[in-house]
């Protein structure tokens, strides 16, 4: 059932090989690479001047309106802690729960959090009307003049969730590379070495340096998971207190966004995994089995995620009151919301979910980076329907009903953002190894087999 | 999880007096653990039938209180919480409890396999359960002239909660069954008496041919899916009919889901203290070792975090909403009314896990499980309490109820409800009832899957590596 | 010693929707007033208007089986809502702040601290009124009217909200009146521009605390409510219903 890749014959020959193959990305650099990046540069070069332009103009430049005073870079926002939330989905639960598939899938996955968090902080910054102001108040307090931030607004836990969250998978990223810069220490000359050499605080690969180094991070997994579930639990309470939005105040919201956060976030892991591996030529490690492995994870996911959806429907609708059901009938049933709903429901379930359920979809790599493209438009677009037409028909006073339009400023900034983070994951593979090193021969080492009467069954070294 | 723990059965290893745990692998042959578990099975001592007559009798005082309750009728809610708490303590613990051994098995965990079976055996309280439910869901007014989940759909609520609640009762236990089905055939060999010709009547064909084997594993999943699909339905459905809809203006998305979450928890914990009940008292040690509860407590602990988490995740939108509604409900179900079973169920279902299971030596052991296996099933009934009968007194089920909420809030907020001896005597038969059918059934369905430890044998070896013994695991697909 | 302090004022807003024809002589009033931008045609149609006091026209069916785009115009009615920030006791503006730009005040106002404010709009999603506004341009005003704005507010520049204020300016000039007098507050002290400027005297204006006072009478009308009061606000306006002769058939509709 599972094909397992044979590296080499002797414990030598395969971290010799190991090491070779997965600093390729680091050591030598391909010319498409350099196409790719420049692409990349330009249209964050283009985002970039948009957000100059807007800072300049005033927020005007959007398609922002009373009531709709958040919009598509909120929208974008969450979208992006949503994807953040994939790294430690899949490195700290399937560190603690000891999954062999995810050895190779890890780096990545945390590396997509570090980048998405990074992008996802900068929009509500952005989309201040006074960005300056935002950043004199956030970083640091506005201590000057006595006021302390109101801690009981959720755009003071909103920072303090997310950078906390930042700093801890970056403090995350950064023990699991310690083994791997060492690796990349010894390889390197000059200017390069110094900086690995640093980067490696010194590990010489000591039982002691590897006992802390693992302790370490099953700590920061355990640690770092509250920290997981409360980001989105947060962000969802920017809508979910707000008493005013028939759409927003719903009890469920938290642990909606959470799941949600999840299958949105595994599912652009798999497409980073899938872009790499053609990018990098890393068909020995990225293999089926991986892919097969986090495509059940996400069918669990998804269905997780679509019962919430579900009573979050169900239970807004079934007191039957005008306000509530007037919202859902424009959400469900009305252009243009209508069309954006019933896109989101196909790409972001019945679409992918139903084909993840064949073998030969989950373990061809094709399928998996459509469908996993599929779930993120989907994913992108439920946020927008549960941010927007909420605002646009606010309570009873019919009077002040609207609608909303992006300008062209907001969709280069969408555009913009995931430029972004592709150019910085692209990027930082010229420096870290994008596959840990350490994790896969950790791996190679613990694989064994048993033999059960006639069949012989994949099996795993325990240590514990 | 970390590798400091110390333990008694390790050997040191590189001289820096570092231990490592080794999991039991047991390395008997499989014939004497099929003797010895139907051995330990079949024999029933003296204070097993003492307890037997006690939940016995405790289960008829229960039933004569609730003839004497029903001689007033059932027009009005108020009396009848208490039934309503004790049928959902019920069905979220025991008639709950199999999911533990479903997600497990999906999950091809090992160290599950000895207590599987305890937590499937529980779904005979099933009984009991649909017994009580059957006059509750009785006093629902239909659901076509008033606000419920079920928008006046025909035969709403009633054919659906009974379909639902009699579904899962049956679910459960054809998942007891097609899984001791190797067992049964078992007894059915090497049986003696009435457990022979019983086993021989449930399982006359299993020979154990490859085909057989694949039938029952297939049969498992599919059961165990649909299982899983139930119970979070049926936990739904109750959880709306009998709490939410009852409730004027309670608007309450995550009510449900948490519901399912408590019982997923309870589902754990009862599978502990049944597990704990069996190695101390019924005579399974060779097969129950630490890791089962390390394994589980584990679970235990993410659960009662959800728990909490969930809980927070609704009460936080009510508590910024403060609209009056939403004021009036925190009154009733936490802060004023209601708010001693909340406490307890605060302390007992969160902080006591909480505070115990963080340490792995503390989870790493038999009796720190059990002990908050025991907290949380204590905690869960206080909860149950809390939310049906504050629900049943103040239901409120006219067709616009809930429109008139918006104007005139419940602000007077009822005193609890305490119980009255009837009250006390259907409690005590309901839960005794349960009891009762679980320790019959454990004399019949032997409480420890004897293939499943059996194949569990299989996937374990010790090997050596470097210059120690490990363990090797089998990750068949 | 300590110094006897005269307890706060609170200051309370009636509006008679019986009384309102919907002229809009509130609107111009409290746009010179407050040094409101002005709403342009380009404004408009963006849909960004600022309109601190906002007339809100309903249309009423005057047939009962018939909604009010069906009936012909002769059996039309038209029920006009002024609607300006309510003040709310229980704003939910307030918490959502994350820089405090507003608070309440201990004469019940809701202000909002404009050199604070960062713009989050955060605010204006959470007003149930939709009755905050929010600066997407720079206010820009012709050189004709530059000597038209008011000295006593602040113009407020591009990126923050703003709302109605009761007037603050000129209740602090009432507030430096009764100082100097050394008296209580009484009718006529304080007049926000919209309460001076309707004809029809369909606003008042006062200190709910003064029993004398005429919005403290109003107060106790039997046609009195307050506007998404399910909603626990408590708002510091409140409406008189308007008087109508064929209510009985207009309640189908409601």
């Amino acid at each position: 059932m599972q094909d397992r890749v044979v590296l080499g014959h002797t414990p030598q020959e395969v971290d010799a090989r190991i090491n070779r193959e997965l600093l390729t990305n680091v050591l030598y650099t391909e010319r498409r690479y350099w196409i790719i990046v420049g692409f990349l540069a330009l249209v964050v070069a283009l985002a970039g001047g948009a957000v100059g332009y807007m800072v300049n103009k005033g927020i005007g430049v959007s398609g922002l309106h009373r009531p709709v005073f958040w919009g598509f870079m909120i929208t974008n926002f969450v979208f992006w802690v949503g994807i953040s939330h994939a790294g430690v989905m899949l490195s700290a639960i399937l560190r603690l729960s000891q999954a062999e598939w995810r050895r190779p899938a890890t780096r990545a996955a945390e590396i997509v959090t570090v980048f998405a968090l990074m992008t996802a902080i900068l929009f509500p910054i952005i989309h201040s009307g006074r960005p300056w102001r935002t950043m004199y108040w956030a970083f640091p307090y506005d201590f000057a003049r006595g006021i302390f931030p109101n801690v009981r607004s959720p755009l003071v836990w909103d920072p303090t969730a997310i950078t906390t969250y930042l700093t801890s998978s970056i403090m995350f990223v950064l023990v699991a590379l310690i083994p791997d810069f060492a690796v990349a220490r010894d390889r390197t000359k000059g200017v390069a070495k110094a900086i690995y050499s640093v980067l490696a605080m010194g590990w010489r690969g000591t039982p002691r340096q590897w006992r802390l180094q693992i302790v370490a991070g099953f700590l920061l997994s355990a640690l770092i998971l509250p920290v997981f579930v409360s980001v989105h639990s947060i962000v969802s309470w920017d809508f979910g207190i707000a008493q005013s939005v028939e759409g927003w105040h719903s009890t469920v919201f938290a642990p909606y966004f959470v799941i949600g956060a999840v299958h949105s976030g595994v599912s652009a892991v798999v497409t980073v995994m899938i872009i790499l591996r053609w990018l990098f030529h890393w068909e020995n490690y990225i293999t089926k089995d991986t892919i097969d492995s986090l495509g059940r994870l996400l069918i669990v996911v998804a269905t997780a995620w679509f019962f919430f959806f579900f009573i979050e429907i169900l239970y807004s609708i079934y007191t039957l009151e005008d306000a509530e059901l007037g919202l859902r009938k424009m959400q469900f049933f009305e252009a243009p919301y209508s069309w954006l709903f019933l896109t989101f429901i196909l790409t972001g379930y019945f679409i992918p979910v139903p084909l993840w359920l064949f073998k030969n979809v989950r373990r061809s790599f094709k399928w998996m980076f459509i469908t996993t493209i599929l779930v993120n438009i989907g994913m992108w677009i439920e946020r927008f329907l549960i941010i927007v037409p909420g605002l646009a028909r606010k309570q009873g006073l019919t009077f002040s009903w609207s609608t909303y339009h992006p300008s062209v400023i907001e969709i280069l900034l969408v555009i913009g953002s995931f430029a972004f983070v592709s150019m910085n994951i692209l990027l930082i593979s010229k420096v870290i190894p994008l596959i840990p090193i350490y994790d896969i021969k950790e791996g190679e080492i613990l694989k064994d087999e048993i033999k059960i009467g006639k069949v012989t069954v994949p099996a795993a070294k325990r240590e514990e | 999880m970390s590798s400091t723990v110390h333990d008694a059965h390790t050997a040191h290893h590189e001289g820096e007096g570092e231990h490592h745990y080794q999991p039991q692998v047991l390395t008997m042959p499989h014939a004497e653990v099929t003797q010895t578990v139907l051995r330990v099975a079949s024999t029933m001592g003296r204070t097993y039938k003492l307890a037997l007559a006690l939940f016995g009798g405790l289960f008829i005082a229960g039933f004569i209180a609730f003839i004497v309750r029903a001689q007033d009728g059932f027009d009005t809610f108020t009396p009848w919480g208490y039934l309503m708490a004790t049928f959902a303590f019920i069905f979220t613990t025991a008639m709950s409890a199999p999911i533990f051994s479903v997600t497990q098995r999906m999950v091809r965990s090992h160290w599950r396999r000895p207590m599987g079976r305890s937590a499937e055996i529980m779904s005979v309280a099933g009984i009991v359960g649909a017994l009580m439910f059957i006059p509750l869901v009785l006093m629902l007014p239909n659901a076509a002239d008033r606000k419920s989940i079920w928008f006046g759909f025909p035969g709403a609520p009633h054919v659906y909660q009974l379909a639902g609640l009699i579904g899962i009762a049956l679910l459960g236990m054809a998942i007891l069954y097609v899984s001791s089905l190797p067992d049964l055939a078992a007894i059915r060999d090497h049986g003696k008496g009435w457990r022979k010709s019983l086993a021989t009547k449930l399982a006359p064909k299993f020979r154990g041919t490859p085909r057989q084997w694949k039938g029952v594993k297939a049969m498992l999943m599919v059961l165990g899916a649909l299982y899983f699909l139930f119970l979070i339905g049926v936990h739904t459905m109750i959880a709306s009919d009998f709490a939410l809809s009852l409730v004027p203006g309670w608007k309450d998305a995550i009510f449900p889901a948490w519901h399912a979450i408590s019982g997923l928890q309870s589902a754990v914990a009862s599978t502990i203290l049944v597990t704990f009940l069996l190695y101390k008292f019924g005579g399974y040690k060779d097969y129950i070792s630490v890791d089962q509860f390390w394994g589980a407590s584990k679970i235990m602990l993410a659960l009662s975090l959800l728990w909490m988490y969930f809980w927070l995740s609704g009460f936080m939108i009510f508590w910024y909403g403060r609209q009056p509604v939403e004021q009036a409900l925190i009154k009733l179900f936490f802060a004023e009314s209601y708010r001693f079973p909340w406490a307890m169920a605060v302390c007992l279902n969160f902080a006591v896990p909480f505070l115990l299971l963080i340490w792995n030596g503390a989870r790493k052991s038999m009796i720190v499980p059990t002990i908050v296996a025991c907290s949380i099933l204590l905690g869960t009934f206080f909860d149950r309490i809390r939310i049906y009968v504050a629900s049943f007194s103040v239901a409120d089920v006219r067709a616009d109820a809930l429109h008139n909420i918006h104007v005139e809030p419940f602000l007077e907020n009822p005193p609890p409800h305490l119980p009255g001896t009837a009250d006390v005597f259907m409690i005590l038969g309901g839960i005794g009832g349960a009891i009762f059918l679980i320790m019959l059934a454990m004399k019949f369905f032997p409480p420890i899957s004897i293939w499943e430890v059996t194949e569990g044998m299989l996937y374990r070896k010790k090997k050596r590596f470097l210059k120690r013994e490990i363990m090797v695991m089998g990750k068949p697909d | 010693m300590a110094i006897e302090r005269k307890p706060e004022p609170k200051w309370v807003m009636v509006v008679d929707a019986d009384r309102c024809s919907g002229c809009q002589a509130c609107v111009v009033a409290c746009q010179a007033e407050n040094n409101v931008p002005l709403n342009t045609d380009a404004i408009f149609n963006q849909k960004r208007a600022h309109e601190w006091i906002r007339i809100e026209r309903y249309w009423v069916s005057g047939d009962p089986d018939k909604r009010p785009d069906e009936v012909d115009f002769k059996n039309l009615k038209v029920k006009f809502l002024p609607l300006m920030c309510q003040q709310c006791e229980n704003a939910p503006c307030e918490p959502v702040c994350p820089v405090y730009a507003t608070y309440h005040n201990d004469q019940g106002l809701n202000v909002q601290v404009y050199n604070r404010c960062i713009g989050t709009r955060y605010c204006a999603n959470n007003c149930n009124y939709n009755v905050r506004f929010f600066n997407f341009w720079e206010p820009v005003w012709p050189e004709t009217l530059r000597n038209q704005l008011n000295p006593d507010v602040t113009v407020r520049s591009r990126g923050i909200m703003e709302k109605c204020t009761f007037c603050v300016q000129r209740i602090r000039r009432g507030d430096r009146l009764v100082k100097r007098e050394n008296r209580d507050f009484k009718d006529g002290d304080v007049t926000p521009a919209c309460v001076q400027s309707c004809p029809t005297g369909a606003l008042a204006f006062g200190n709910i605390k003064d029993e004398k006072s005429a919005v403290a009478k109003m107060a106790h009308d039997d046609r009195h409510y307050r506007l998404l009061e399910e909603q626990g606000t408590g708002p510091n306006v409140i409406y008189l219903k308007k008087v109508d002769l064929h209510a009985a058939e207009d309640k189908a509709h409601e």
